[in-house]
């Protein structure tokens, strides 16, 4: 079994439905994990026994009922055992004030859901290149992404 | 010495009263008859000397007490004038002790006898020998008229005193205190009251009162008076008054309270006035106080409710940007991968049908974008210096593209530093470039000049174009929301654009206006205040 180096959280069906393809066109679905709120990501993080099984890159949509992308990225910001996974925001569209707050939380990019198929495909080997680096890479890396 | 008796000494009949007396006095001493004789004579002797001219002779009989004990007999005699003292010669014969003494402007002669017996005297046995002096039934007519007429001139000074003590009370008062007829005529005004009104009572009353009620508060005040009279009740009352001495009204209140007589019949009113026009005035302030307080809730309230809706706004401008967008997404989406997947398999109907719902979401998202652009302008960024040839240059470099695409030349003038809202105004030149930009004529090379000039407090920046132009009677329309001058198939647009930027330059407190006709190219022109008074 491939170890698990991407979990997203997202409670659109659709937009999970999407980023999968995507993964799958790009051949690396096997290495996401997808979950549908922030209790279900600590639910996951929890259930590993072994810090070097933790994912590698967190990808957070912000508009999720009960707990936003925002808390659960400051949540895990402020969390001893998760503060290094790498944390990218996945959102509809770039709200500066958002952005502002996500990256001063800890972010590593902030990224706008495709609007395009080409886009989805872009966005998916994006997610596999963070997933990928070494984990004490401390470089910042562009949010313009 | 105690007086007991009086008599006005004026003719010979009052010699006679002077006799009695005197002789009636010394037997309720309880003198002996030969020596009530002497006392009573020598008395009368006395007198005899004053009545003879006309005068002001008094004759005071009275008695000395000494530790309770009647000690003497006195006789006083006081006049101005006497033509002669032979009455006073025999007197002395009569009786052992006879003084004359100068009181004042006039001459008193005393004659005293003593009382061997001493007899013991208390308040109570004074009183009776009073009444013995006094109210002893008279013998003789003349006695009688004497005695009634003495009492009535002891009423009528007691009369005057008391009329005089009320008239000093009255006066003295700082209100006014009147009496009225059936009529309503003033018959009697206090001194405060003929000071304040100013003139006689007669011109008060020949006016009615018009000459110090406010001539507005006139007929009420009288009906209210005829009211009053009608029932028969005691009436209060507050009214403006006209002071004499300084020309202003004050506020007065006051009652009239009828006076009846035994039938219970008005015969007339006793009433009064007070100045309360301090009083009235802290009241009117106190309500004005209130009313202002009230006022400033009310803004408040209007504040909040402003506040609210503001809120409300950003709470729009919130959702516009996510759930709004969120399905024009996901229809972009499967458009663009149907197109990418499965394009070879549709007719080219199908594949017309797929281009048009992907025209159809960009210009959705274009409108949500814009309508989103309007909501979120607000003073709330706050004013700073702003140089505009930057922001001519972001608003070159944001139309690039269709900069080249269309072949247009820009040209542009120096701009000063004003205040205002960087991200606002940069919108407003993108807006005005890209709409000279979008309007242009396809047969002729686009120029663009951006030229501003600074006359006072206020920048006039004119863009001016060599496109189609427009008919500037539709100008009002045209900076309205939605409203569009050409259709879509021809020239792209929301109908949002100008409408921000008026909005944008309304915020500024300045003007946006046009000047076009077909053909000839636009002109649009706005003013902007170079500093803003308000942040």
């Amino acid at each position: 079994m491939t170890r698990i180096k991407i979990l997203l959280a997202d409670d659109d069906f659709e937009d999970r439905y999407i980023i999968a393809d995507a993964f799958t066109e790009i051949g690396y679905n096997d290495a996401v994990h997808m979950v549908t709120n922030g209790e279900e990501v600590f639910a996951y993080l929890q259930a590993i026994n072994d810090p070097a099984d933790l994912p590698s890159l967190i990808v957070l949509d912000l508009n999720m009922p009960r707990m936003t992308g925002t808390e659960i990225l400051a949540n895990l910001k402020s969390n001893d055992l998760y503060r290094s996974i790498r944390v990218i925001i996945f959102s509809t569209s770039v709200n500066e004030k958002e952005k502002k707050q996500c990256m001063a939380l800890g972010a590593l990019a902030y990224i706008t859901k495709p609007v395009k198929y080409q886009d989805s495909l872009v966005i998916a080997r994006q997610f596999q290149e963070y997933s990928a680096m070494e984990k004490d890479n401390g470089l910042s890396l562009s949010s313009d992404v | 010495m105690q007086e007991l008796t009086r008599i006005a000494l004026e003719n010979d009949m009052d010699l006679i009263l002077a006799y009695k007396q005197g002789m009636k006095l010394a037997e309720i001493a309880g003198l002996s008859v030969s020596k009530q004789t002497s006392f009573a004579t020598a008395v009368s002797e006395v007198c005899r000397d004053i009545v003879l001219e006309p005068n002001d002779g008094l004759l005071r009989l009275g008695i000395s007490i000494k530790k309770d004990k009647a000690k003497m007999l006195h006789a006083i005699v006081s006049f101005s004038r006497a033509k002669r003292n032979e009455g006073s010669q025999y007197a002395k014969r009569l009786i052992d002790n006879l003084t004359i003494a100068e009181v004042g402007n006039k001459t008193e002669i005393g004659l005293c006898v003593n009382l061997p017996d001493s007899p013991a005297v208390t308040d109570k046995i004074i009183e009776k020998w009073n009444i013995l002096l006094n109210h002893d039934p008279s013998v003789t007519p003349y006695e009688e008229i004497k005695r009634k007429n003495k009492e009535l001139l002891l009423l009528a000074e007691k009369l005057r005193a008391s009329e005089l003590q009320y008239k000093t009370l009255t006066d003295s008062l700082p209100l006014m205190i009147f009496t009225l007829d059936t009529e309503g005529n003033v018959t009697y005004a206090n001194k405060w009251m003929q000071d304040y009104v100013g003139g006689p009572i007669d011109e008060l009353n020949a006016a009615r009162w018009g000459n110090v009620v406010r001539e507005e508060d006139l007929a009420a005040a009288w009906t209210e008076w005829q009211h009053g009279y009608e029932t028969g009740s005691p009436r209060k009352t507050e009214r403006r008054l006209l002071d004499k001495k300084t020309g202003a009204y004050k506020w007065h209140a006051g009652a009239t309270i009828p006076v009846t007589n035994e039938k219970g019949k008005i015969e007339s009113f006793n009433a009064f006035l007070a100045d309360i026009d301090a009083q009235k005035k802290v009241e009117q302030a106190l309500k004005d106080n209130k009313e202002l307080k009230e006022a400033q809730d009310e803004l408040e309230k209007k504040i909040n409710e402003l506040n609210q809706s503001n809120q409300e706004l950003e709470q729009f401008a919130y959702v516009a940007s996510h759930d709004l967008q969120e399905p024009l997404r996901k229809i972009s989406f499967y458009s663009d991968y149907i197109k990418s997947k499965y394009l070879q398999h549709l007719p080219t109907e199908g594949q017309m049908f797929l281009n048009n719902i992907a025209v159809a979401s960009a210009r959705m998202k274009q409108l949500i974008h814009d309508v989103l652009t309007f909501s979120t302008i607000s003073s709330n960024k706050g004013f700073s210096t702003i140089d505009l040839n930057n922001v001519v240059q972001e608003a070159i470099q944001d139309n690039e593209i269709t900069i080249k695409d269309k072949g247009a030349q820009i040209n542009y003038t120096t701009l000063p530093k004003i205040q205002g809202i960087q991200v606002h105004l940069k919108q407003l030149f993108e807006n005005l470039l890209s709409n000279a930009l979008k309007f242009t004529d396809p047969a002729t090379d686009p120029i663009i000049d951006i030229e501003g000039e600074v006359a006072g407090e206020m920048l006039t920046v004119k863009f001016s174009d060599n496109g189609i132009g427009f008919d500037d009677r539709y100008m009002d329309k045209m900076f309205s929301l939605f409203q569009r001058l050409h259709t879509r198939d021809k020239y792209e647009g929301t109908g949002i654009g100008l409408g921000i930027c008026k909005k944008i330059v309304t915020l500024h407190n300045g003007e946006i206006s046009a000047v076009s006709s077909p053909g000839n190219g636009s002109t649009f022109i706005v003013r902007l205040p170079v500093t803003q008074t308000i942040n």
